[in-house]
């Protein structure tokens, strides 16, 4: 295939980071853990192969380095049809193929220029760390949100130490060039472009995990899922968000809330201690006492003071007997006063309500799949949101009581265990098929039925091959078979399933803290939302409802997906992107002073300043 | 009157009449549709495109289903009813406004759940709505519409060939197909254009092939039935029946099935059925003979009983221990998990097994009785006849694919 004919796969990658770590036990991409730029993980040759197909980088010595260290070992294959369901090995191959042609044809392998900058950040870093080779620079030089446009750095720079990043922006400072600090580039709000330096800080992966402090002291470049690995090792748990995000990056610029949140809280709750290098290079730490609060809430969003090369992470307890359980519900109202009632009695350690769009993703093997059992989920069954609490055997119990049908770990299991058949011709959806009274799940999903739907389903890991590529199937039924892969406690914690969502393109999620106690305004803004992308053209769907401060106020996130590909679908999505930010702005008015929209950057900062802004005057 | 009698009796004579027919790809829809183009009119068929089918390529799989051959009698239209002008561009309304004498109006949305009240308002009160705005807008001079017996709501015993003003309903299907007929005679008096309103009964399968389209209704507790049959004779098969046997299911020596399932009907609950072969020749028999206008009941002079429909069930259905049992009886002895089950699903059909609704039929009969059109009777062989062929299509989910693989 040429590369023109794979441009197609290579374009789709979203840019979530999934091929750095290692959420599936293939291992990770060897190169890329080598030699840590973005572009010799499969992401960066991705991007390389849409770049070089469009003309934008030339033919260096680096990119066929970059090209020739991939062994086509087809880890990135399985990983990435897991979220994607997109083939990157193919791309590798055609970018062989190319290289291979490009030498035999004798053409041009362009050596980049050297300069001072350069010189000065490779003295900082060793040479083999810092980069203006075109090949190096393009991986980092898009993102997925609607309004980014590619924007090639100058330099891409890895720093191992907080040293090297006080060097780093002193070298900036001097030769007047901004400066932009990156995790894993994950955060798909074209936050982590820009046109000077681009710190790479994922080799500062510092991470102690200290039993006594309940702590973690991170670096950096920790990810989530290093972090969380790390604690569980310990037997203590981090309430830690998407699992390819560097944990300070999330904290940072999202306040990494999640259902987690419910219980641990989010922004500076997650934090005990905190390290920055400021502009001037000089290092200060959040509890140094000659900062001026470091909690400080900046309204405009105008982004930490400095790079946090450092971050002591608080943890928590685990228990032997944590579980989960799914309330369903056809309206957002009713789900949003049980999720109020979980807040307000503080149970479990993760809740909130999501929309039969995250279910059906998370649950379901293939995009084709989710589709379909989204359609048994709503339109059969009646579910459209589902209250997931995780929690020990208390506080499940507890939730039980207050619920008229619960769907408990088991009967998940089996559901996720008996995809495609759930919603094919012996399974539920023949029972969805018959008439009933709306609200089908009320009599399928109660304890006494199970036997009749383990029957009806015969769950088994087997189950899942068919709905998946043929070379993939025995790869699916060996994965199946680990527990932890039906285990919505593990899942919840190591996240691998959320960048499945919206499988079939990539979204820009809008977060807003809401007061709980008016449900109906929660419904109104989701649908003055929903009629924005609408009106676009884009799909679009609730995301979650998150009970944070004791379910005084929640976190509701509602998202839009666009095809990027599309630039048709692209004008929209950003036409609706402003739109929806008006929307938004309307509400947080509306509202003064009883909620805010996420405003970035903000991570150390308490929560209560979002949660309970000051009214304006 | 937009027409004359004569006029309109010499245009359907002369197969002059162009017909709007909406819910072409329904089941009622398609059958009328066939007909009429059997007998030669010309007809529109306003439909909409479903799973990646186009309304025509829809039309053309359903034709293949009649077995018919059709000439160049029709043209397919596709369109929403839900929409005002269907939602079509200026040009193919105004060639709908431009050719239409006659509509017959089949979309129905016949989800009896609470939870599709607005699905049933928006396809059965506004999709009458627009229909009727097209034949205001247009030259039509006769509007039918297709009904049901059940818009007599929670009424009990005799019930008119009129229209009886009501306010109470066992569902929002009976209450939307009332309103339905209110804004049919209030429109087409006032603009001069008669109108038929045809009221069928509980409609199944053709009784002469057991072919249908649809499976609801009267299919409904086989195809639950059959579910568990098939559930259970599985889990025996390849569990020894641990599932079933837990929720109290056995199997007997000869691989019967034992349940114990108890429904609730009143004492000598009747149910009244047509097959929809019977629906077809009555409903143009009536629209051929009536220039005046008019309400009609096609029903079943004969009611069966659901005590009957059972014992003919249990013929095709591997299962025994169900029972039908009078009010009461489960009040008393709490019911088991498999009687919820049944119960959450016949829970909509629940006003229907206390049904004590007849139905008048002296106007439809005077036309019906000159044509020599009856209504077939249930009986064991035609029961199975219909079950068999919904069994063989998967209730519907082979319909087509089956049709290719004959
Ligand atoms: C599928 C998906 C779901 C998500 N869901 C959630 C969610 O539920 N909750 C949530 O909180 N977030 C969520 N996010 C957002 C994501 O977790 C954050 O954006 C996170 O920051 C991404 O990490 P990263 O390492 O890729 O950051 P990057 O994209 O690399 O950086 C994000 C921003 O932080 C800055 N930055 C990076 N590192 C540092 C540093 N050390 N010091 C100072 N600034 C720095 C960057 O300049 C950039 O502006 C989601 C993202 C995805 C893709
Ligand atoms: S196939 Fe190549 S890009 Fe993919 S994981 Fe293996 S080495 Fe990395």
């Amino acid at each position: 295939m040429t590369l023109q004919e794979i441009k197609g796969i290579a374009g789709k990658c979203v840019h979530y980071a999934m091929c750095r770590i290692d959420f599936l036990g293939t291992g990770v991409c060897a190169s890329g853990t080598q030699s840590g730029y973005v572009s010799y993980y499969p992401q960066g040759r991705m991007e390389i192969a849409a770049a070089l197909a469009d003309e934008v980088i030339p033919v260096t010595e680096k990119l066929i380095d970059i090209v020739e260290s991939c062994t086509l070992c087809g880890k990135c294959d399985k990983q990435c049809y897991f979220v994607r369901e997109l083939r990157p090995i193919k791309v590798m191959r055609a970018l062989k193929e190319h290289i291979a042609s490009h030498l035999e044809q004798g053409l041009a392998v362009v050596q980049p220029q050297t300069d001072d900058v350069l010189e000065r950040l490779q003295a900082v870093t060793g040479a083999e760390w810092s980069s203006n080779d075109p090949a190096i620079l393009v991986a980092y030089s898009v993102d997925r949100f609607p309004l980014a446009e590619r924007c090639m750095p100058r330099y891409v720079t890895m720093p191992a130490s907080t040293v090297e990043v006080q060097e780093i922006i002193k070298i900036a400072r001097a030769a007047d060039l901004p400066y932009t600090a990156r995790g894993n580039g994950a955060s798909s709000f074209a936050v982590a472009l820009g046109d000077g330096i681009i710190i790479d800080l994922t080799r500062m992966k510092q991470l102690e995990v200290d039993p006594k402090t309940w702590t973690a002291t991170i670096g950096p470049g920790v990810t989530a899922f290093d972090l969380q690995r790390e604690a569980n090792r310990h037997g203590m748990r981090a309430g830690v968000v998407e699992p390819a995000a560097c944990v300070c990056a999330n904290l940072i610029s999202t306040n990494m809330h999640s259902l987690f949140s419910h219980a641990y809280g989010m922004g500076a709750d997650h934090c005990s201690d905190a390290q920055f290098v400021d502009p001037e290079g000089e290092l200060y730490t959040m509890n140094d006492p000659r900062q001026s609060n470091p909690f400080y809430f900046n309204k405009e969003g105008a982004g930490p003071n400095g790079i946090c090369t450092q971050a002591r992470i608080r943890l928590y307890p685990m228990t032997e007997d944590e579980s989960a359980i799914l309330v369903p519900f056809p309206t957002l109202q009713e789900a949003a006063a049980m999720a109020r009632e979980v807040g307000f009695r503080r149970l479990g350690f993760a809740a909130g309500i999501l929309g039969a769009d995250y279910v059906s993703a998370f649950m379901a093997p293939t995009n084709e799949t989710a589709e379909q059992l989204k359609q048994l989920f709503r339109e059969k069954m009646g579910i459209e949101y589902a209250l997931l609490v995780l929690g020990d055997k208390y506080d499940l119990a507890a939730v039980k009581d207050m619920a008229e049908v619960t769907i408990d770990e088991k009967l998940i299991r089996t559901m996720m265990l008996s995809m495609p058949q759930l919603h094919g011709e012996q399974g539920l959806a023949m029972l969805a098929d018959l008439p009933s009274g709306g609200t089908l799940y009320k009599t399928l999903f109660d304890a006494e039925m199970m036997p009749l739907i383990e029957a009806a389903l015969s769950p088994s890991p087997d189950n899942i091959m068919p709905a998946v590529d043929e070379d993939m199937r025995e790869f699916y039924r060996d994965l199946y078979r680990r527990p932890e892969m039906t285990d919505l406690v593990w899942l919840n914690m190591y996240r691998i399933l959320s960048s499945r969502t919206g499988r079939g393109r990539p979204f820009f999620g809008m977060v807003m803290y809401m007061p709980f106690d008016e449900p109906d305004l929660i419904v109104e803004l989701c649908e003055q939302l929903g009629a924005v992308a609408d009106k676009h053209g884009l799909r679009n769907d609730f995301g979650y409802l998150i009970p944070i401060d004791f379910g005084k106020r929640a976190a509701l996130e509602y998202d839009f997906y666009h095809d990027h590909t599309n630039p048709e679908e692209r004008e929209h999505a950003r036409a609706a992107a402003d739109e929806a930010a008006e929307t938004i702005d309307r509400y947080m008015k509306k509202m003064n002073g009883r909620s805010a929209a996420v405003v970035p950057f903000q991570g150390l900062c308490r929560k209560e300043n979002l949660l309970y802004p000051e009214p304006a005057q | 009157m937009r027409q004359s009698a004569d006029f309109i009796a010499q245009r359907r004579r002369d197969k002059k009449n162009t017909i709007l027919l909406t819910g072409g790809t329904g089941f009622l829809g398609s059958h009328l549709a066939v007909e009429l183009l059997r007998r030669g009119h010309f007809v529109i068929l306003l439909c909409r495109s479903k799973d990646g089918l186009s309304a025509e390529q829809r039309m053309r799989q359903l034709f293949d289903w009649f077995d018919l051959r059709p000439g160049g009698n029709y043209r397919v239209v596709e369109g929403q009813i839900t929409q005002p002008r269907f939602g079509l561009d200026e040009q193919t309304y105004a060639y709908l406004k431009d050719h239409t004498d006659e509509i017959f109006h089949c979309v129905a949305e016949t989800a009896f759940s609470q939870t599709k009240q607005s699905q049933l308002e928006a396809v059965n009160v506004e999709g009458a709505r627009h229909a009727l705005q097209l034949a205001v807008e247009s030259g039509c001079y006769y509007f039918h519409h297709m009904s049901t017996a059940y818009v007599a709501g929670q009424r009990h015993g005799r019930c008119e060939e009129e229209y009886v003003p009501q306010e109470h309903f066992h569902n929002a299907y009976e209450q939307t197909k009332h309103v339905a007929e209110g804004l049919v005679l209030e429109t087409c008096r006032a603009n001069g254009i008669r109108a038929n309103i045809y009221r069928p009964s509980i409609v199944y399968g053709d009784s002469r092939t057991g072919k249908s389209l649809l499976f609801n209704a009267f299919y409904a507790p086989m195809k639950l039935a059959h579910y568990l049959q098939t559930i259970w004779e599985r889990d025996f098969a390849e569990n020894e029946g641990r599932h079933a046997t837990s929720m109290g299911v056995t199997r007997s020596e000869d691989g019967v099935l034992q349940v114990s399932i108890r429904i609730e009907r009143a004492e000598m609950g009747v149910v009244n059925l047509i097959p929809i072969d019977f629906l077809t020749q009555a409903t143009l028999a009536i629209m051929e003979d009536t220039l005046d206008g008019g309400i009609f009941h096609i029903v079943n002079d004969r009611q069966d009983t659901l005590d009957e429909l059972l014992v003919y069930m249990r013929r095709i259905i591997n299962i025994d221990g169900i029972r039908l049992v009078g009010p009461g009886h489960l009040t008393a002895e709490p019911r088991n998990a498999l009687e919820k089950l049944v119960a959450g699903y016949l829970d909509v059909y629940q006003p229907y097994f206390y049904d004590d609704r007849t139905f008048e039929t002296t106007k439809a009969q005077r036309i019906l009785a000159r044509h020599r059109i009856t209504c077939p009777r249930m009986d064991d062989a035609l029961f199975s006849r219909c079950i068999r062929y919904a069994i063989e299509v998967d209730w519907g989910r082979q319909l087509f694919q089956y049709q290719q693989g004959e």
